[in-house]
């Protein structure tokens, strides 16, 4: 089986630096993966993403998305393919539209068949979302932002979703809640997904894999098997 | 409530503010009614010494000649063409009886806005398919240019290279275009600069071809407001500044043919009364001014290495009034 | 008080499309569009040019309203690939429109009290019939706007001054909705230009001085009166039109009302300066506390 996505050999450099930001990383995706990047500030794990998503350009080596270079991609087709949630609500959401002027904008892109209820959709993510279809997304608190910016993402699944750090802009609580809420949706839906995070312990909880960077080189692969044997703390004392 | 109160407190304030004064402005007015004195509204469209001394002419004039009393509502523009249309709105609401705008954009305004009381525009130059279609009279205040151009040949029958330096307003492209028609028939050839802006002005002046022997500013309100940095020009290569107005002579250009400003409120007033006294407006050909004079300044010309005596004896010879203005205050002129 | 409530209105009429463009550019885009201070005045130069020449008027209004757009145009395109910001990219094309327009003028101003206008034969009329008329070419254009507002291609413009960023990861092409909100928003201001020209009797270069700040001053203004009262989201792009027609009628209210006061016109500025500072400052209070 061909994987879902490759990396070979990435290089990624930034002309003020003299440390690359990342470098010589090789790592393979499958479908259905849910893939953790480990790491410390700095280490790179947010980069890895934004190679993703078009927002940086790798200086060597290749990303290949279903036996395709990503380059190659229109923005169009990759915005088909990829979609991102980051922490800052405001880059996931219309912040001054409505839930449902949201919906629309994404149902449109998509050219797929309306769905039947926006609130019945959505009450599966979050309960308030369903009764607020007509109030502006700035209005909602910052975890119910986020759960509609999962939901919206969701609605149309692409191949890969990548969630960086999508959670640590919430209190313990809440995070957690999204936290488990995102893993439920992932796996139901079979959804591909990249996630970078701070917090160990959803890392050994929800991931299938996990990726420990440091300094921009792959510091440990941990497979699905491998994780039973770990602690948080042992994972802790990897990666930090 | 208190949200709302917050918010429209002001604006409420404003409002009533407002309306009361409305209200008062309007008492104010039928109560002078019994006496009725002429009201002329005057329109100035920009802040400048020459727009004063227009008015001043106008306004002594006509309170001198007329029986009855006048009454003068002034309004200052500012440049400003919204303001403008409110200003002369406001005088239709005051029930003008007579509009002398200054200058050409101002009186079309006003002829586009009032249609039923006569306007006598000063300073203005309007085509004649125009005057007929409204109650409008016009004072041109300009000379023709080829006027000035026979008097600086005269006066400098050697010169053969002018540099003419105007302003991109309306009125000023025709005159540029006789004026270098005339130089040509004198053998004079006039190159011509244009100045979009007061900022540009100065590049201009330090651009101005080496071999010109003169240079030439007509009657241009922008062009005038920078007469200071052409006079500089004029001294370091020893060549005449010459204007066509009285302002820019007193700022430091060498001499001018033009029209005292006074003279043009003067004869404005005169048009005025004809009409008050009954002649339709449209009837009253377009005045043309015709006492001429020569402003001179004799330090600036000193400085630009110029020679007064030609200067006086083509003035003599030609009749126009010589007016020293070397030692005059500025805008202090009768 | 009927005298200045008919100059108020009828010299807002005419710069009531001004205000629906620049609602379109500052509320929807999310950008000051400088470009409106040239383009208002390429549509008042363009329409007094062509009519002229004996071009009919409402063939010269609409290539009036088309030179607009490409104004607008110009504007989105220096802007593409996020090198020139929205208010440099105005001021510049605004800059480049000054030579333009004295290039489509001929002359820096033409006159058109004796030329066959729009609304000529209906002023020629009566002076009811002619406002009648103004107010008939502005409400078709208002309506158009409203239309526009409502649909899809207003979501996506609203959204555009949103999050472009979100909306490009959408896969939308975030450059042709530049393109054609900044080419509508001139368009607006060109038709504003164009009947001024025709009621004040002339296109003068200089007649757009200031017209992008009365515009945003008469938006805040209307906005912040309004917004507070509407809390139902749809009724929003109704709510600021109606926003900008009290904005820009309250602006000549108050101006021709200090005129009444009899205030020195040199002070005039300062004090509608001063009062439309007032209502940003509060109108960014109000923004940050949501």
């Amino acid at each position: 089986m061909t994987p879902l996505l490759q990396f070979e050999n990435i290089t990624l450099k930034h002309p003020s630096l003299e440390r690359p930001i990342l470098q010589n990383i090789h790592y393979t995706v499958q479908k259905g993966d849910c893939v953790v990047v480990l790491g410390a500030n700095g280490s790179g794990k947010s980069s890895l993403l934004k190679l993703l998503d078009g927002r940086y350009r790798t200086n060597a080596g290749k990303i290949i998305l279903k036996n395709k270079n990503i380059l190659a991609l229109s923005a169009r087709a990759r915005a088909h393919c990829i979609h991102t949630l980051t922490q800052n609500a405001a880059d996931n959401l219309f912040f001054n539209l409505t839930i449902f002027e949201n919906y629309q904008l994404i149902q449109k892109r998509n050219k797929a068949d309306k769905i039947d209820s926006l609130g019945d959709y959505l009450r599966s993510f979050n309960a308030n979302l369903a009764t607020k279809l007509d109030v502006l997304v700035a209005r909602l608190s910052g975890g119910e932002q986020q759960a509609l910016a999962l939901a919206l993402a969701v609605l149309y699944p692409p191949e890969i979703l990548l969630l960086d750090e999508h959670t640590s802009a919430l209190d313990p609580k809440t995070a957690e809640h999204l936290m488990a809420l995102t893993a439920r949706i992932i796996h139901e839906r079979h959804i591909t997904a990249l996630l970078t995070t701070h917090n160990v312990s959803h890392a050994l909880a929800y991931g299938d894999r996990i990726l420990a960077l440091k300094e921009g080189i792959v510091h440990n692969y941990i497979e699905r098997d491998d994780k039973k044997n770990l602690t948080t703390e042992m994972l802790m004392a990897q990666c930090y | 409530m208190k949200r709302i109160l917050t918010y429209l407190g002001p604006v409420a304030i404003c409002f009533i503010g407002l309306l009361l004064i409305a209200g008062c402005d309007n008492k104010h007015t039928s109560a002078n009614s019994t006496q009725k004195p002429i009201q002329v509204g005057i329109i100035i469209p920009i802040e400048h010494p020459a727009m004063d001394e227009i008015t001043r002419g106008f306004k002594e004039t006509l309170a001198a000649s007329l029986k009855q009393s006048v009454e003068f509502q002034v309004m200052r523009t500012q440049g400003d063409v919204n303001l403008q249309r409110s200003m002369i709105l406001q005088l239709q609401n005051k029930g003008i009886d007579l509009y002398a705008p200054i200058a050409t954009q101002p009186t079309e305004m006003t002829a586009a806005m009032i249609k039923d009381r006569p306007i006598v525009g000063l300073a203005a130059l309007l085509p004649d398919s125009i005057r007929a279609h409204s109650q409008l009279a016009l004072v041109d205040d300009e000379i023709t240019p080829t006027q000035i151009i026979q008097f600086i040949h005269a006066i400098y029958p050697t010169k053969t290279q002018l540099t003419l330096v105007y302003s991109n307003n309306d009125k000023m492209i025709p005159e540029v275009n006789e004026a270098v028609a005339a130089g040509k028939a004198l053998g004079i050839q006039i190159d011509t600069r244009m100045v979009t802006a007061l900022p540009d002005l100065y590049s201009i002046a330090q651009s101005l071809s080496p071999q010109t022997q003169g240079i030439l500013v007509l009657k241009d309100v922008l062009v005038v407001s920078g007469i200071a940095t052409l006079s500089q020009v004029a001294n370091q290569k020893h060549i005449p500044l010459i204007s066509a107005d009285d302002g820019s002579v007193q700022n430091g250009s060498g001499f001018a043919l033009g029209v005292k400003e006074y003279q043009i409120g003067v004869e404005g007033a005169k048009v005025a009364l004809q009409i008050l006294q009954g002649t339709p407006a449209a009837t009253i050909p377009m005045v043309k001014m015709t006492n001429l004079s020569v402003f001179i300044n004799t330090k600036a010309l000193n400085a630009q290495g110029q020679d007064i005596t030609a200067i006086e004896k083509q003035a003599a010879k030609n009749r126009y009034a010589i007016v020293d203005l070397t030692t005059q205050p500025v805008g202090d002129l009768k | 008080m009927i005298a200045l409530l008919l100059a108020t209105l009828t010299q807002s009429l005419t710069l009531i499309p001004l205000a629906l463009g620049i609602n379109l550019s500052y509320t929807l885009l999310r950008a000051t569009d400088m470009t409106i201070d040239g383009s208002f005045v390429l549509g008042a130069g363009v329409f007094a040019q062509l009519v002229t020449m004996g071009i009919s008027p409402i063939l010269a209004f609409l290539v009036a309203l088309s030179c607009g757009a490409i104004a607008g145009a110009f504007t989105a395109f220096l802007q593409n690939g996020g090198k020139v910001d929205p208010l440099l990219a105005g001021i510049l094309t605004s800059f480049i429109l000054y030579s333009v327009n004295m290039a489509v003028m001929g002359r820096p101003n033409i006159n058109l009290l004796t030329t066959p206008t729009l609304f000529s034969g209906a002023f020629a009329h009566s002076m009811i019939l002619g406002w009648f008329s103004v107010a008939l070419v502005v409400g078709l254009l208002v309506v158009a706007f409203y239309t526009l507002l409502q649909s899809r291609l207003g979501l996506c413009l609203r959204a555009f001054g949103d999050n472009p960023m979100l909306l490009s990861r959408l896969g939308y092409n975030v450059t042709t909705l530049r393109f054609i909100g900044f080419s509508l928003n001139n368009l607006l201001a060109a038709a504003s230009g164009a009947i001024t020209a025709q009621i004040i009797g002339y296109a003068d270069i200089g007649m757009g001085v200031g017209m992008t700040l009365i515009g945003i001053g008469a938006i805040v203004l209307g906005q912040h009166l309004i917004l507070p009262f509407i809390k139902k989201h749809y009724l929003r792009a109704s709510s600021e039109l109606l926003a900008a027609f009290i904005g820009i009628t309250l602006y000549f209210f108050i101006l021709n009302g200090l005129l009444r006061f009899n205030i020195n016109p040199i002070y005039l500025k300062l004090l509608l300066g001063v009062l439309l500072a007032l209502f940003l400052r509060t109108a960014t209070q109000k923004a940050s506390l949501t």
